[in-house]
């Protein structure tokens, strides 16, 4: 995928070049938005922001790209597809799993480090509410950016989409949890991901952690689907008991986003994902004990307003 | 007097030029339509020349669809008897190709777009599925010996050869006719609220399948449904079926064709109903004051 020119503003803002020669106006790119890009957006309507993070090639750009595509069939998770402003991106990452591509196995190419931070917008409605449209925005950054954050949790504070998203979404890989020389370690490594995420104050109450399993088909495959389960069941119940107070919530989902062998259907598990992802719910407002004893009827008016018990 | 202008879009091979002839002898000719001709300003050179060709039941050649014609036709509501300046620019299939590739566009182009009313889009129902994943297909598991001897007699130029890299150009035509339409939406093309009409050509295709226009393009193209639903604030949507051609200019059936009186042989479902008259789409694009 081409990275956008530095200059590159949001895909609606569309400045005129400055040759004179045949004058070209630019249109929207289609490519993946820039945190800026977002930005942008968020200032003409509200969205829900989602942080994809796992190690290399755990499935974060299939994942993305498997819910874009359940919509070229139809509605997907009951709800239609209104608009994407990233649509050739959405193709880009997903032209080898169409056999338009000449390839035998789906494939999605890997995100490298150069193309850093970038986020996939998917705009969706309910089937019955066609008009209510909710704007998604996923992002997608190479996975070696947070194995840095296993040795210098610092590091992550600076990873600003793991600030700013409503829900953070660690992906454990599938198809190296089934390796015996390898389980220990990917288990071990998204539990340490969370403690660094959390220990940097990266993470903060008002953001939703799902820890989703990958590849659930590899698994399948493998045998001894519940020992396996079981294992990361127990570690994101440890990672609940560790860390869930300083989080929204802890929540385990199961995924198998491109079965090649089609014996689970394309985005497997993915439809509960975008719901969680776009009812992601704000934190309930504190309440603060009142610095004044309420004496009067006025003064219950006055603290009940700063809730919006009372309008 | 209004003064209407409405672009035929589509990608190549999408039926628009031959709609554009099969307008063009109609409404020169004086038959029986819901607009009818008053009279034409501009070089009809290119008009008449696809129009000599379908009159022969012949395609159009694709190096004739490439020049950008404007023309324009004073025209007159045959119900209403209202007046309208008709323009209906016919750009190539390739420069729409070239607008999604490269995203950007010659300032004259933009112009016509920001002053055109309806839009009129074509896609051509005698098409392949474009939008297959690779999981569609049977194929052998991972290192089973089947797969093995696939490989062993697969020679790897020719694999290297098989395997086509990302064009946009090649996207799938829902994406890509979405894309247009999130296009013609951004800040320096945006006119509000537009009517556009998805005609669906070579109808005379699909007309054993029983389904209206709306009803095949959700079943071949459901995300550009989708999309068309869910954006009623930016596109007042009509479908419509339309057979220019009148059938296949192959064999036989070109000589039935030709034994029939041109007018005749074209075909249009709008509004659940078939009849000859391809001008009902332009006069609901015409009618968006109403």
């Amino acid at each position: 995928m081409k990275a956008r020119p530095a200059d590159s503003t949001e895909t609606d803002e569309v400045p005129i070049s400055e040759e004179t020669e045949s004058a070209k106006v630019r249109l929207p790119s289609g490519e993946p938005f820039t945190q800026e890009d977002v930005n942008v957006h968020l200032l003409k309507r509200p969205a829900q922001m989602v942080a994809i993070v796992g190690d290399t090639s755990s499935g974060k750009s299939t994942l993305i790209c498997s819910i874009y595509d359940r919509f070229h069939r139809g509605p997907f998770a009951d709800r239609v597809f209104a608009g994407s402003g990233t649509l050739t991106a959405f193709e880009e990452v997903g032209h080898y799993a169409k056999a338009s591509s000449g390839m035998d196995r789906p494939d999605t190419p890997r995100t490298s480090l150069s193309q850093g931070l970038q986020f996939f917008h998917l705009a969706t409605s309910p089937a019955n509410e066609p008009t209510q449209t909710a704007d998604l925005f996923l992002s997608d950054r190479a996975g070696e950016s947070y194995r840095e954050g296993l040795d210098t949790p610092a590091h992550l504070y600076d990873l600003q989409e793991l600030r700013l998203a409503r829900t953070v979404a660690v992906l454990i890989d599938g198809a190296r949890l089934i390796r015996p020389e390898e389980q220990h370690e990917v288990l071990d490594t998204a539990r340490q991901l969370v403690r660094a995420m959390v220990d940097s104050g990266t993470l903060s109450t008002a953001q939703h952690l799902q820890v989703i399993l990958t590849k659930r088909d590899d698994i399948e495959r493998a045998g001894d689907v519940e020992q396996t389960v079981a294992r990361v069941q127990a570690t994101v119940e440890r990672i609940a008991k560790d860390f869930g107070n300083r989080l929204a919530s802890v929540t385990l989902f199961e995924i198998a986003a491109r079965d090649p062998q089609s014996q689970f259907e394309q985005a497997h598990g993915c439809d509960v994902l975008l719901r969680s992802w776009l009812s992601a719910k704000e934190p309930d407002p504190v309440r603060v004990p009142p610095i004044k004893a309420i004496d009067t009827r006025f003064d219950f008016l006055a603290e009940n307003r700063k809730f919006g018990a009372l309008s | 007097m209004s003064q209407k202008q409405h672009v035929i879009l589509g990608y190549p091979d999408s039926g628009k030029t031959t709609f554009l002839a099969a307008l063009w002898h109609i409404l020169d000719a004086g038959s029986a339509s819901s607009i009818l001709l008053d009279k034409i300003s501009g070089d009809v050179r290119y008009l008449n020349a696809i129009k000599r060709i379908w009159l022969k039941c012949e395609q159009v050649p694709r190096t004739l669809t490439s020049s950008e014609e404007l023309v324009e036709m004073h025209v007159r509501d045959a119900t209403t008897s209202n007046r309208s300046v008709l323009r209906l620019p016919d750009f190539s299939g390739e420069t729409f190709l070239s607008l999604i590739a490269d995203r950007e566009c010659e300032e004259d182009f933009v112009s016509i777009l920001q002053d055109s009313d309806g839009i009129l889009f074509f896609v051509n129902a005698d098409r392949a599925n474009d939008a297959l994943f690779v999981t569609d297909f049977d194929f052998p598991e991972e290192g089973s010996e089947s797969e093995q001897d696939i490989a062993a007699e697969r020679d790897e130029t020719v694999e290297a050869d098989r395997v086509v890299d990302f064009d946009p150009r090649r996207m799938p035509e829902q994406t890509r006719i979405i894309d247009i339409l999130q296009i013609l939406q951004a800040p320096v093309l945006q006119k509000g609220r537009r009517r556009l009409v998805i005609a669906i050509s070579a109808w005379d295709v699909v007309a054993a399948d029983e389904v209206e226009p709306s009803e095949w393009l959700a079943r071949e193209m459901p995300m550009l449904a989708q999309y068309l639903a869910t954006n009623s604030e930016l596109y007042d949507v009509r479908h419509c079926g339309i057979s220019a051609q009148g059938g296949s200019f192959e064999g036989e059936a070109r000589n039935q064709l030709l034994a029939v009186d041109p007018a005749n042989r074209v075909q249009c479902r709008w509004d659940e109903k078939t009849t000859n008259d391809i001008t009902l789409p332009l006069t609901w694009l015409n009618n968006d004051d109403a």
